[in-house]
């Protein structure tokens, strides 16, 4: 790209951030205009979660759209990590994939088939892979499948980040890696760059594109939820029904004190049994309820969710103004937490010393990690740090998806997207076709002329918005 | 007054059990619109209780296994409870949700009993090829965390769920725990799914589209006939949509608030209520779109009976004009109209019952349906003066819904066929084979006996088909003999038999052959070895059963006796299938109607185990399930379960 640029202009006239509208999932288009015949295109990720209705054709107009709009040309493009709802669109849309002109694919280190950590990691997750998908395979054949509905649901929902879903299960999202390796395979065989925490990208000429994340540590890779201080609204961890817990909350019916607690055993359920049925009243084997339990098949799920998302790809980028564009893929807690160790130097940026406190600070447009959800963003070291008055937030969500997914109660999460409105004024977009997007009286905090600002640079169709900056 | 002090020692047990309970669900106690008829007290018929409740028909087990907990039995004999018409309504206590789902439940029993003429039995436990009499349908109203209810047929249970509402669900707040044992409409329904399987255990084999739309239209049915048995809500719902169902929806209003309960708000929407569709089948094949459809003709047929008695009502109402005066309707015009409407929906619901008898015995369609109404409803009532068939027939092929091969719409024509053509079989010879059937339980009330009798007669008429050729005192002797000595003597008779057979040919079983033929099922065996996967006996001989040998014992609406002996005959063949697929079992033969007073034949309901035309049609569908992965091990496992979720793709 660089030879591309040597007798362009020095930095981006113009830059514009492109939003699609295809539902639950991310795709976004970056363009950084130098001159009327030379504009650099970015594209960070291109998916839709896994069993989206019209999906395929979905996908197939959004990539028509990016190979219209760059001409088939396109700089970068960035996949941030491993999961349907960021990558399924290199294979739903494969032949307008192919043919496009692709100079550079960016990935993160946790891709790298060289690196030794990312070779451990990648392991252990292929093991924890082979276990769950198998576990829901028996489980979902096993007929009684359906007493636990609740968690059975919460499991298929976040199997759709994954490519499958519990009667897929037997392809053990197959899919996911295929439609992510898509674009370094087949015609438009491609070798990516894979990048490490700190480094600072100068690939797009004027324009410094800091990586945050994903974390250079294990530890903090395996971190996903934030602690109670961290997040807002508290860690909002508990999804869904729980066995251990009790009182309001619990996935108990009744309140606690009702009923004998008898145990998960079957010594318990026997010993009431007889006492209040008596011996005469038979019990044979095939009459009982089975005593099953989804739970350690739901922590699998959740463990390989969270480690997958935490790998994200995070980027910063710093325009000739310093103003910021912060990309924070699907990042939790333990990548978020990261960024903090990172600086650069004043000699690599060439305006100042610079780290995640200041990035933050400058941030105007916040690509909102993980769709709103509770662990997607932080709160002290995160949210609350975006203090620029000219905040405005993208989140790849669309509502009614997640609520069919089962995310419902956790994205969006409600205490976030109050507070994000608040540090935005107002200024946050969904992307669901569905969603509504900001109206005046949802701008009533903006002045006048920010109003006006906002409105002359956001154009809203039905499928994407545009953001001009 | 005498003075005599009653015996009390000698006072009869009460005829009813009176329970309170929701007549809806909870959900409508909060609703402005609802709010007052929502609580009911259900009557049922007077049974000695254990705690749990325990009876007859059901036993209620209140174990929550993901919670961990067992929740103490209700006590409904307790004096507290007899004086109170039990506990009263109450989302918290589990006590009341045991009482809710007996109640219920109970009463989808009694409206069976009623039709049928006689007691019901739940499907037998399957155990190493032997049927197992089961005593009692066991009820968990805590089993299943999700928005899930159903009828288990491995282990004879109904399984109620309990969900938190999310945001999406209108009726109830956010995070308020939602009982699916609290809804009467899922209550009846999966009690109906029970007592079906109980008549047709082939019914949850999907060997046709219409045969799983079937079992889920027809529990749909009953539970929505059974709010028409609610006098305080029929009342309130004339009263607001002025006496006129099919105008105002009324009906469409019902079946959509009860797809809410049950899950299924859109099926029933795009189908009750709306524009009959003759061509709505050829769109709709998963399950309850299909069954949506059978619904609807049988509640259009519903609708144009009732109308045309309240349109008397309406005539005598307002002088002859039929247009009613602004305003509320006069309090004793609804009281009159709420009558017509109960007596209708009463008798709608034991013409649908009482056809199960006149059904198929496997792969039934909605065709075959309709032909077991219009049969079963003419044996019963001949002369049919308000016109119930024919509204039934229209409603029908409103909906596109034919009898196969039948071409007009006659009544008779599309009722099942009545005589045998003549000489297709011996019917002396008939008769005296029924004659030979020992042990007749027409008079047998406890229903194990029922089950072990009927379950004897079976086999003794099996038998007697075969062996009656051979010795007749050895032949008497064997079907006396207990379970185990008759095993032994049955295969020395078919030894006996194969040797005959072999000898002299089938000529000394020429009546039977005749009447298998009739039946259709093949007995001869060079017939048979032309029929690819026959099933054999141990002595190669085809193999065949009878079963659901029942009687009906009914009185018809002009004072006479209807005494009827309802048994089938079936065969099966195992049927490859393309690629490696496997096979699949096809079933053929036939239910025979017996008039129990003069033996003769009154129907035969015959599907031949060589047609096939049929067993083509069934391959193809069973490959398209497969094609769209339908025919996975888990639906077969617990075919309601699948059904039932809310949410699957």
């Amino acid at each position: 790209m660089a030879k591309r640029t040597t007798r362009k202009p020095a930095a981006p006239t113009n830059v514009r951030v492109r939003m699609y509208r295809q539902g639950l999932g991310d795709c976004f288009l970056l363009r950084f205009t130098y001159s009327a015949d030379h504009v650099v295109h970015v594209v960070i990720d291109s998916g839709l979660v896994y069993g989206a209705k019209g999906g395929k054709a979905t996908m197939q107009e959004v990539a028509s759209d990016i190979e219209q709009e760059t001409g088939g040309h396109i700089d970068a493009l960035v996949i941030t990590h491993e999961h349907y709802d960021h990558v399924s669109g290199f294979t739903q849309a494969r032949e307008i994939w192919e043919r496009m002109d692709i100079d550079a694919v960016w990935m993160a280190w946790t891709e790298d088939p060289d690196d030794d950590l990312a070779k451990a990691l990648r392991k252990d997750k292929g093991a924890k892979e082979q276990a769950f998908f198998e576990g829901v395979s028996a489980y979902a054949s096993d007929a009684h499948f359906a007493l636990d509905g609740n968690r059975m649901n919460h499991i298929n929902g976040l199997m759709g980040f994954m490519g499958a879903d519990l009667l897929s299960a037997s392809e053990g999202g197959k899919l996911t890696r295929a439609a992510m390796l898509a674009p370094l395979t087949g015609a438009g065989k491609r070798t990516p760059d894979y990048f490490k925490p700190g480094k600072l990208i100068k690939d797009i000429r004027g324009v410094n594109t800091y990586v945050l994340g994903p974390p250079y540590d294990e530890h903090k890779i395996k971190r996903a939820n934030p602690t109670q201080d961290e997040a807002y609204g508290g860690s909002g961890n508990r999804v869904g029904f729980s066995n251990d817990a009790s009182g309001p909350g619990s996935g108990r019916p009744f309140p606690a004190g009702v009923g004998i607690n008898i145990g998960p055993r079957s010594e318990g359920y026997d010993r009431a049994f007889r006492t209040h049925f008596g011996p005469e009243l038979e019990d044979p084997a095939w009459k009982r309820l089975p005593t099953t339990d989804a739970s350690a098949l739901e922590a699998l799920a959740m463990d390989l969710d969270n480690a997958t998302n935490n790998t994200s790809l995070v980027l910063a980028f710093e325009l000739p103004d310093q103003r910021v564009l912060l990309f924070a893929a699907d990042a939790q807690a333990g990548n978020w937490v990261s960024w903090h160790e990172l600086s650069w130097t004043k000699a690599s940026t060439g305006h100042a010393r610079v780290d995640a406190t200041a990035l933050l600070g400058r941030t105007v447009l916040y690509k909102v990690g993980h769709h709103l959800s509770h662990n997607g963003t932080l709160k002290d070291l995160g949210l609350e740090l975006m203090d620029n008055p000219r905040l405005m937030a993208l989140v790849p969500l669309d509502k009614k998806q997640a609520i069919d997914k089962g995310y419902g109660r956790t994205m969006p999460w409600p205490p976030l997207t109050k507070r994000l409105k608040e540090r935005t004024r107002g200024r946050v977009f969904l992307s669901g076709p569905r969603e509504k997007n900001p109206t005046a009286e949802d701008l009533t905090e903006l002045s006048a002329t920010e109003r006006k600002a906002f409105t002359a640079h956001t154009t809203v169709t039905e499928g994407y918005i545009d953001i001009e900056l | 007054m005498s003075s005599a002090k009653p015996d009390r020692s000698q006072a009869k047990p009460p005829s009813k059990r009176r329970l309170r309970g929701y007549a809806f669900d909870p959900s409508l106690s909060v609703d402005p619109n609802t709010r007052g008829i929502n609580h009911v007290t259900y009557a049922v018929r007077w049974e000695e209780l254990r705690p749990g409740p325990v009876g007859e028909y059901l036993e209620v087990m209140d174990h929550d296994p993901l919670s961990g907990r067992f929740y103490e039995p209700v006590d409904l004999g307790q004096p507290a409870l007899l004086a109170t018409d039990g506990l009263p309504p109450s989302g918290t206590d589990p006590q009341f949700h045991q009482q809710m789902v007996y109640a219920v439940a109970m009463t989808t029993i009694e409206n069976f009993e009623k039709a049928l003429g006689r007691r019901v039995l739940w499907a037998p436990h399957e155990t190493g090829g032997a049927h197992q009499f089961v005593q009692r349908l066991r009820i968990h109203p805590h089993a299943v965390r999700a928005a899930n209810a159903y009828y288990s047929p491995s282990m004879k249970a109904l399984l109620f769920g309990y969900f938190r509402a999310d945001e999406s669900s209108g009726s109830h707040p956010p995070g308020a725990i939602v009982f699916n044992c609290l809804s009467h409409d899922v209550i009846a329904h999966e009690t109906t799914h029970a007592l079906l399987d109980g008549m047709h255990r082939r019914y949850l084999e999907p060997t046709h589209p219409d045969v799983l739309a079937f079992h889920e239209a027809f529990a749909d049915v009953v539970a929505l006939f059974q709010r028409f048995a609610n006098a305080a809500v029929l009342r309130h719902t004339i009263a607001r949509t002025r006496g006129f169902f099919r105008q105002e929806n009324l009906l469409a209003e019902l079946a959509q608030e009860f797809g809410r309960a049950v899950g299924r708000e859109g099926a029933l929407r795009s189908a009750v209520g709306s524009k009959p569709d003759p061509l709505a089948l050829e769109d709709h094949l998963e399950p309850h779109g299909r069954g949506a459809i059978l619904v609807a003709a049988i509640f259009e047929a519903f609708n144009t009976v009732y109308d045309t008695r309240a349109e008397r009502l309406m005539r005598l109402a307002t002088g002859g004009s039929g247009i009613l005066a602004p305003g509320a309707l006069p309090e004793i015009l609804i009281d009159h109209l709420a009558e017509e409407a109960a007596k209708t929906a009463k008798q709608f619901l034991s013409i649908c019952i009482r056809a199960l008898d006149y059904c198929p015995p496997v792969a039934i369609t909605f065709g075959d349906y309709l032909r077991a109404l219009i049969t079963a409803d003419r044996d019963m009532v001949p002369e049919d003066e308000l016109g119930y068939r024919v509204a039934i027939i229209h409603a029908f092929r409103s909906w596109g819904i034919f009898a196969n091969g039948v071409t007009d719409l006659a009544e008779e024509s599309i009722a099942w066929p009545t005589a045998a053509p003549a000489g297709a079989y011996n019917a002396a010879w008939m008769r005296e084979r029924l004659l030979h059937t020992p042990d007749w339980f027409r008079y047998e009330t406890d229903r194990k006996d029922i089950f072990g009798k009927s379950q004897g007669a079976a086999a003794h008429f099996h038998d007697d088909l075969l062996f009656h050729v051979l010795d007749a005192a050895i032949h008497q002797r064997a079907a006396k003999a207990t379970p185990v000595k008759r095993a032994a003597r049955r295969s020395a008779l078919h030894a006996e038999l194969k040797k005959k057979l072999k000898e002299q040919g089938t000529k000394g079983l020429d009546h039977t052959m005749a009447f298998a033929e009739y039946c259709g099922i093949v007995l001869d065996p060079a017939k048979a070895s032309k029929l690819p996967g026959l099933k054999m006996d141990d002595a190669g001989l085809p193999s065949f059963q009878v079963h659901h040998f029942r009687t009906a014992f009914r009185a018809r609406p002009d004072g006479s006796i209807m005494d009827q002996l309802i048994l089938s005959i079936t065969q099966s063949r195992q049927v490859e299938l393309p690629d490696g697929l496997g096979t699949f079992t096809f079933h053929g033969g036939a239910t025979l109607i017996i008039d129990l007073g003069t033996l003769e034949m009154c129907h035969c309901i015959r599907f031949p185990i060589d047609d096939e035309e049929r067993l083509r049609e069934q391959r193809e569908h069973l490959l398209q399930r497969i094609a769209q992965g339908g025919g996975r091990p888990l639906q077969q496992a617990e075919p309601f379960a699948f059904l039932h979720q809310p949410h699957h793709h």
